[in-house]
């Protein structure tokens, strides 16, 4: 198994759902945060001062998934969250050691 | 000078915005996304305080339009009090009827929708014949909110189906509501079908919606066009996906504790 941890522009999340929907993911979770990277941040003015905003909202997409589709999963979500201009985000595997469905107890793949 | 009748503005200011607003909606486009992604209210207390605000100056609009503070401004008064309760009870009725539940955005939306009905009527009706138009009015607007979705155009506060629906229902129904003896016009207003009067009034409130909104109609395209051809209508489509906030005022709405905020430069 597979955990696929997905940081994307926050107008991509439907795309992205629907693209996760498609390869057969059964169930995603979406937290909203924020972060830095090269795409930098932006000036916001309140009452004349300036403020250096560095953080750039981002929304994290997080499924778990089986070792024989998380490159096409991947592949989905990459395609799906693209627009190719810089902040469009990052996309990383980690693999999962065991999961538990809480409601049966299952264990492993089964899980999934 | 014809004889239709608009007490504080229901043909002029919500028959003109309603129809001038479906003219912007359908020139200006959709919103991206819409209206397959979800565009749900952001925040129910918001909109109940925005209705509150609303609801309590519409008195001073309506009754004030008398002049005065006589007769006529008191039968307003009690008219906008019973036509923006009953439009609310109007609206989530329906929604009941059609949907299974009562929802406070549906009540909130139908007192608008009251308060807008009985605008042009407001010193022309008794309280029962305000209850009647706020019930019809929030019930019909109820419906008609979900022409946007029928037709394709994006309004996205349901001007065209609150406030153009909603004004146009109200100033029609004053040729059936009109009672001047119990409103103390006596005979400088014609009465409504249902009291005693005949059908010309109906017909003087039909054309002068016609009018207004032929004139408001192509007005609106005709300045909206030519906002296109110089400034400009839409942003961009990358400006439009990260927010106006961002591109066009340099600030955020919401900020996650105090994250956002980097230095001061």
């Amino acid at each position: 198994m597979k955990a696929i941890t997905a940081i994307v522009k926050p107008f991509k999340l439907e795309d992205v759902k629907n693209a996760l929907k498609e390869a057969g993911v059964a169930g995603l979770t979406v937290t909203e945060v924020q972060g830095v990277g090269r795409q930098g941040g932006h000036t916001e003015t309140y009452r004349g001062a300036e403020y250096q905003v560095d953080f750039v909202p981002k929304l994290r997409i997080d499924v778990v998934v089986g070792d024989d589709v998380a490159e096409s999963v991947v592949d989905a979500i990459v395609t799906a969250a693209a627009t190719g201009k810089i902040g469009d985000g990052k996309v990383w595997i980690s693999p999962v050691e065991d999961l538990v469905r809480i409601r049966t107890g299952e264990r492993g793949p089964d899980a999934v | 000078m014809r004889g239709s009748l608009d007490f504080a503005g229901g043909t002029s200011i919500h028959v003109n915005a309603g129809i001038a607003a479906l003219v912007a909606a359908v020139m200006l486009g959709k919103r991206r996304g819409w209206p397959g992604e979800s565009f749900l209210p952001h925040s129910m207390p918001l909109v109940l305080i925005g209705t509150g605000i609303l609801w309590l100056g519409w008195f001073g609009f309506n009754a004030g339009s008398a002049g005065a503070a006589d007769g006529h401004a008191l039968v307003a008064l009690m008219a906008t009090f019973m036509a923006s309760s009953a439009g609310g009870l109007g609206w989530v009725l329906m929604e009941r009827l059609r949907d299974g539940s009562f929802t406070t955005l549906g009540a909130a939306s139908g007192i608008v929708a009251g308060l807008v009905a009985i605008t042009p009527a407001c010193a022309y009706v008794d309280p029962m014949g305000a209850i009647a138009i706020g019930l019809i009015a929030g019930a019909i607007c109820s419906q008609a909110v979900s022409l946007k979705r029928r037709f394709g155009y994006d309004d996205s506060l349901d001007v065209v189906g609150v406030h153009f629906v909603g004004g146009l229902v109200g100033s029609l129904l004053i040729g059936f509501f009109s009672n001047p003896g119990a409103t103390g016009w006596g005979e400088e207003v014609e009465a409504g079908l249902l009291f005693g009067g005949g059908p010309g009034l109906l017909v003087e409130q039909f054309l002068a919606n016609l009018a207004t909104i032929v004139f408001s109609g192509v007005m609106t395209a005709a300045i909206l066009y030519a906002i296109s051809v110089t400034i400009g209508l839409r942003v961009d489509d990358d400006t439009e996906a990260e927010g106006l906030d961002a591109a066009e005022h340099a600030e955020t709405a919401y900020h996650q504790a105090g994250l956002a905020i980097g230095s001061r430069s």
